[in-house]
C-alpha cells in the first residue's frame, strides 16, 4: 500500500478533494512535511512563504487573484519547494489535452477573447494570456496593447519564433465568472470556450477529417489540481506553474498599461 | 421580367459563385454575356449557357441582351470597368468587392454613377445576410453599447466548395501561392491586397457599428497568407485575423460583437455554398444563450435580390453609404500596410 501524502488545508472544497482520494491523500492538522493548500485570495504570496517556512513540502495556490509580478516573482525566488497552482480557467489538464490534440503542430495564430466584469477582468486578461502562451508553446512579448475602460486589444508574440496572438478585452456586465474563448487557427484548429457561470468547457479539434470535441471534464479543478500536486511531491509530475503565473501576470500587467484596475466597475 | 446581366469576368468567382446563383434567381435574372480579357474561360462559361461571349468589355457594353452588368474582374480593374459600363449606358451595376482600390477611383465611381442614375450595388454578402439584420436588432433590442469586434476566419482552399456547386474546368482556381512575408514590403502589399479582398467582407457590417475610422493600433502578417489587424473606429475596439491554408478543417468565418451586456456571435457558412445565412448566438447578460436557425437565403441570393429592388426602384440607392464603405476600406488598408511596414504597432 503506498503511502498517504500529507496534505493540511482549512477550506472545504479542498477536504472534499482529500476525501476523494482516500488511497493517496491523508488530511493533517499541521503544515509541516504537507502539501499545503494556500487560498489565492487576498496576499496569498505571503501566506504561501509562512508556509514555505513553516516545512511545508509543497504549496497548492488555490485560484490566486491578480498579484503584483513583484511579488511572484519575490516567492519565486524564494521557495525552495515545488509550487502548483490551480486556476480553474486555465486547467492543467484541459491544457495538456488542447496541446495533444495539435500532434505537435503550430497554429498559424492565435486568437483570444475574454469577457467579463470589471471585477474580474483582470485575472481573465491573465488567464488569456496563459491560454495563448501554452497554446503558442513559449513565452511571449508585447508588440502592442490598446485599452481603455471598456476594454481593448492587444498583439503578443512568441519571443523565439514570433507567432502572433491577437487578446481581444471586453468589459461587459455579465454575471461573476466571464467567458473565455481561445482559438489557434491553421491546418489544426484548437478552439476553446469556458463559460464560467455557464460551467461549461468545450474543447474542440478541427482537421481535414472532422471536429473532435473533448470529453467534458467532470472531476473538480480542486481534485485535480491536488492529484497532481501528489503526483509532483512523488516523483511522477514537474511543475513550472509560478513561473508560467509570474510570465501571464507581468504580460497582463504590460497589456493593461500597468494599472489592473483600470476597468469601468459595471 | 427577367433581366440579361453582362458578367465581365470568368474566374472561379463566376464560374462558382455568380452563376449558380442567377441560376436560382431566373425569373429576376438570367446570364446573356459573359467577358474575359483573353483566359479563354468566359467562352467555356458562355457555351454551356447558350450565350454570347468575347473578349474585353466592348461587346458585351454594346450589347442589347446586357441590362445589369457584374464586375467581376480582378480588383485593380473594378473601377475603370465601372466607368466603362456606365459610360456604356448600363442601367444597373453589381460590382464584386471592392467597389475600388483608391481614394480617387471609388470617388469617381460613385460620382458616375450618381449622376448617370446608375444603380449600382457592391457585392458584400455579409452584410446582406439575414443573421446579419437579425444579430442588429438584437443589438437594438439590448441596447448594450459595442464595445469590441473580432472578426476570425481560418479558410481552406475554396476548391473544395466550388465542387459542391458547379463542375470547374481543371486549372480554373490557381493555387495559393506562399510570399515571403519577411519582407516588409512584400508583407505589406500582400497585407493591403487581403484587407481590399478579404476583409471587405466584413467591412461594411463594422462601420454599421462603428463608422468613424480612427486608426490602426497593429498589423501583421500571418504566414502563409493571412493577416492580424488591431484597428478602432468611434470608439470600439476591432481585430480581423484571418489565414488562408493550404489545406484543414472547414472554414471558419466569425464575426463577434462585444457589447456591454452581451456576446453576439454571428457565424457564416463557407464561401460559395448555398447553405443558408450565417447563424446568430447571443450570450446574454442574464445567463442565457440563445442560437437562431439559419434561414434559407444565403447573402448571394439576398444581395441579387437587393440588386433587383434597386432596380425596380422599390429602395433608393445610397451612394454616398458605397463611397463611404469604400474609403474606410481603403483607409483601413492603407494604414494597416503602413504599419506593417513599420514593423507591426503604431
Amino acid at each position: 500500500m503506498r503511502e498517504h501524502v500529507r496534505v493540511f488545508v482549512r477550506a472545504d472544497d479542498y477536504r472534499a478533494a482529500v476525501e476523494g482520494l482516500p488511497l493517496a491523500a491523508e488530511l493533517v492538522d499541521r503544515p509541516s512535511g504537507a502539501v499545503v493548500v494556500i487560498d489565492g485570495r487576498g496576499d496569498w504570496w505571503r501566506a504561501a512563504a509562512a508556509a514555505a517556512a513553516d516545512g511545508a513540502s509543497a504549496l497548492l495556490i488555490a485560484e490566486p487573484v491578480v498579484a503584483r509580478p513583484e511579488a511572484v516573482a519575490e516567492l519565486a525566488e524564494g521557495v525552495a519547494m515545488p509550487v502548483i497552482v490551480n486556476r480553474a480557467r486555465l486547467r492543467h489538464d484541459l491544457v495538456r489535452a488542447a496541446i495533444e490534440r495539435r500532434h505537435g503542430m503550430q497554429p498559424r495564430v492565435l486568437v483570444a477573447e475574454c469577457t467579463a466584469a470589471a471585477t474580474v477582468l483582470p485575472t481573465m486578461v491573465r488567464d488569456s494570456v496563459g491560454w495563448l502562451r501554452e497554446l503558442a508553446g513559449g513565452p511571449l512579448r508585447t508588440v502592442s496593447a490598446a485599452v481603455g475602460s471598456t476594454g481593448g486589444t492587444a498583439l503578443v508574440r512568441t519571443i523565439d519564433t514570433g507567432l502572433a496572438g491577437t487578446l481581444v478585452i471586453t468589459a461587459a456586465r455579465l454575471d461573476a465568472g466571464g467567458v473565455l474563448r481561445v482559438q489557434g487557427l491553421g491546418e489544426i484548429r484548437t478552439e476553446l470556450e469556458l463559460d464560467i457561470s455557464m460551467r461549461s468547457a468545450t474543447l474542440a479539434t478541427s482537421t481535414a477529417e472532422g471536429r473532435l470535441v473533448d470529453p467534458a471534464l467532470f472531476e473538480t479543478p480542486e481534485r485535480a489540481s491536488l492529484r497532481r500536486a501528489i503526483d509532483v511531491v512523488t516523483g511522477r509530475d514537474t511543475t513550472r506553474d509560478l513561473d508560467d503565473l509570474r510570465h501571464d501576470v507581468e504580460l497582463a500587467r504590460d497589456i493593461l498599461g500597468g494599472d489592473l484596475a483600470r476597468f469601468d466597475n459595471l | 421580367m427577367s433581366r440579361g446581366v453582362g458578367v465581365i469576368g470568368a474566374g472561379p468567382g463566376v464560374a462558382a459563385l455568380h452563376l449558380p446563383t442567377i441560376a436560382r434567381l431566373r425569373e429576376r435574372f438570367h446570364v446573356a454575356h459573359l467577358a474575359d480579357q483573353g483566359s479563354g474561360r468566359a467562352a467555356e462559361l458562355a457555351a454551356r449557357l447558350g450565350v454570347a461571349a468575347s473578349h474585353g468589355t466592348a461587346a458585351l457594353l454594346a450589347d442589347p441582351a446586357v441590362d445589369v452588368v457584374a464586375v467581376c474582374s480582378p480588383p485593380a480593374e473594378h473601377a475603370r470597368h465601372i466607368l466603362d459600363a456606365v459610360d456604356a449606358g448600363a442601367r444597373a451595376i453589381i460590382c464584386e468587392k471592392p467597389l475600388a482600390t483608391t481614394e480617387d477611383d471609388a470617388r469617381a465611381v460613385i460620382d458616375a454613377c450618381r449622376r448617370a442614375g446608375t444603380v449600382l450595388l457592391v457585392a458584400t454578402n455579409h452584410f446582406y445576410d439575414e443573421a446579419w439584420d437579425r444579430a442588429k436588432r438584437h443589438l437594438v433590442a439590448l441596447e448594450g453599447e459595442v464595445r469590441t469586434i473580432t472578426v476570425a476566419a481560418a479558410l481552406p482552399p475554396n476548391d473544395r466548395y466550388h465542387a459542391v456547386v458547379t463542375e470547374l474546368v481543371a486549372g480554373a482556381a490557381p493555387a495559393r501561392g506562399a510570399p515571403d512575408l519577411t519582407d516588409r514590403e512584400l508583407a505589406a502589399g500582400v497585407v493591403r491586397q487581403l484587407v481590399l479582398g478579404l476583409a471587405v467582407h466584413d467591412l461594411p457590417a463594422v462601420r454599421d457599428l462603428a463608422r468613424d475610422f480612427q486608426g490602426v493600433d497593429f498589423a501583421a502578417a500571418v504566414p502563409p497568407i493571412g493577416y492580424t489587424i488591431g484597428f478602432r473606429a468611434s470608439g470600439v475596439h476591432i481585430t480581423l485575423t484571418a489565414v488562408m491554408l493550404p489545406d484543414g478543417p472547414d472554414a471558419l468565418w466569425r464575426f463577434t460583437i462585444g457589447t456591454s451586456a452581451d456576446r453576439i456571435d454571428v457565424e457564416f457558412p463557407p464561401a460559395f455554398v448555398h447553405a443558408g445565412s450565417a447563424t446568430v448566438r447571443v450570450r446574454a447578460d442574464d445567463v442565457r444563450s440563445t442560437t437562431y436557425r439559419r434561414e434559407p437565403e444565403d447573402g448571394y441570393l439576398r444581395e441579387w435580390i437587393a440588386l433587383d429592388a434597386l432596380i425596380e426602384g422599390a429602395v433608393t440607392v445610397e451612394y454616398h453609404e458605397l463611397l463611404d464603405d469604400a474609403l474606410f476600406a481603403i483607409r483601413l488598408a492603407d494604414a494597416a500596410a503602413e504599419t506593417v511596414r513599420r514593423g507591426g504597432a503604431s
